[in-house]
């Protein structure tokens, strides 16, 4: 199943992603990581870090909150918040 | 020729760009946006640029540059400690140092490891030696966090390396980094036991041309070696202020280094608002106060790696402060100018010549 992912701004910099969803192939957020992975590498680690999402990422599925092990619903998009911390 | 001066801020890192007669700069960036950047260092083998990235939300990376800024690559394959809950976390990455071999680059982390990559930070390999150090569970975070913020490898011996960690003090490895030796006597650390073999809060390691000879900045003086590390000398007299961030050391006199003394340690700007840069060129038994060109009712701070030099003779000497003003001096720290403004706060200055 291909969901909509909206990745957050810092990290479209980081890799030269056009703003906009992008298409990804996953089942479940582990599945998303992986995939987001393969198409930029290094993308898993800035996300999640010792099997676990990094504590100021936050995964929507819809309107639901996500930890790693989630699964996607079918017809879901994704959307990866960075915590507004700092100054 | 030209002179790179590359300033690592808490919201990105730039270049500033110089002629040969470091009369005429041009500023570039930020690249890395909203990136903490620890340290920026230049390989001169192939003239890449490394530089430490990190963000709360992201974690910490390391960027590589093959055009001296333009564009950058990244990784942080392998800068984990890995999946141990109870494990240390790394959260940052400090400083970074080219090693011998051509690709060969040291990363130097928060919690306090040290990192080696082979292929030009493509990947990275934690050196387990020194997080084996029977120290290790004792070790204290500064105020800056736990970090291993100093590489210095010896100048002519490939297996010798001494690295600083805040507060656990220098550790020195003979053997490539298998195993490591505190080296901390003569160093001060009130808040330890007396004799305490680490826990010094050292803030900077700079290394002297030739031999054994290495100035430290630290938490509570300012200290030389002769020997290697083996035992320090206390140099604090003349000086202001025992306490400060930086040290540059001259890469062709032994005896001539720069300190910038602040108020310490609960007040961590310049005495008296003046910004001063102090220089010893007899190994520290006198000190030289110089504030030319520097401004006064400015109650500046300038970070551990905000303070470097370039090759040039007379050698140049550039500081960055925690409120974004960058200073040059062409005359080895005789007079000085400032060369750029309202930047985010400086975390570090490097000087590279290309």
């Amino acid at each position: 199943v291909t969901h909509p992912v909206y990745l957050p701004r810092q990290l479209r910099d980081l890799y030269h992603i056009p703003a906009g969803p992008v298409q990804v192939e996953a089942t479940c957020v582990a599945d998303l990581l992986d995939a987001l992975d393969g198409r930029w590498p290094g993308m898993a680690h800035r996300l999640s870090d010792a099997s676990r999402l990094r504590p100021y990422v936050l995964f929507f599925a819809g309107e639901e909150r996500c930890d790693l092990q989630s699964p996607l619903p079918p017809d879901a998009e994704v959307r990866i918040v960075p915590a507004v911390a700092g100054g | 020729m030209r002179v790179l001066v590359l300033v690592g801020t808490r919201k990105g890192g730039f270049v500033l760009e110089g002629d040969q007669a470091r009369r005429s700069w041009q500023l570039r960036g930020p690249f890395f946006p909203g990136w903490e950047i620890r340290h920026i260092t230049h390989d001169p083998r192939d003239r890449s640029l490394y530089a430490a990235a990190n963000t709360l939300t992201y974690g910490a990376l390391v960027g590589r540059s093959a055009d001296l800024g333009a564009t950058w690559t990244h990784s942080s394959e392998g800068l984990t400690y890995g999946k141990n809950d109870e494990g240390p976390k790394l959260k940052r990455v400090w400083h970074l140092k080219p090693g011998r071999q051509a690709g060969e680059v040291y990363a130097g982390v928060e919690e306090a490891g040290l990192f080696h990559s082979r292929d030009a930070g493509q990947s990275w390999q934690h050196l387990e030696g020194l997080r084996r150090h029977a120290s290790t569970p004792t070790w204290e975070p500064g105020g800056g966090g736990l970090c291993l913020h100093t590489i210095v490898p010896h100048s002519t011996d490939p297996l010798r390396m001494w690295v600083g960690i805040s507060a656990a003090g220098v550790f020195h490895t003979a053997d490539g980094g298998s195993t490591w030796e505190a080296q901390n006597q003569g160093v001060l650390a009130p808040w330890r036991p007396e004799g305490s073999v680490t826990g010094q809060c050292v803030h900077k390691i700079a290394p002297a041309p030739s031999g054994d000879r290495i100035y430290q900045q630290n938490h509570v003086g300012i200290y030389r070696t002769d020997d290697g590390g083996r035992t320090w000398i206390d140099i604090s007299a003349g000086l202001p202020s025992r306490f400060g961030f930086c040290m540059v050391a001259h890469p062709r006199d032994a005896e001539s280094a720069w300190v910038l003394p602040l108020t310490g340690d609960d007040q961590r700007f310049v005495p008296d608002g003046q910004v001063a840069v102090w220089r010893t060129r007899d190994a520290g038994r006198t000190w030289r106060r110089t504030t030319a060109g520097l401004p006064s009712n400015a109650w500046v701070v300038v970070l551990r790696d905000g303070m470097h030099h370039d090759a040039l003779d007379p050698l140049g000497l550039y500081f960055g402060t925690s409120t974004g003003q960058l200073f040059a001096s062409r005359d080895e720290g005789e007079s000085w100018a400032k060369i750029a403004d309202h930047l985010p706060p400086i975390m570090s200055v490097a000087a590279a010549l290309v």
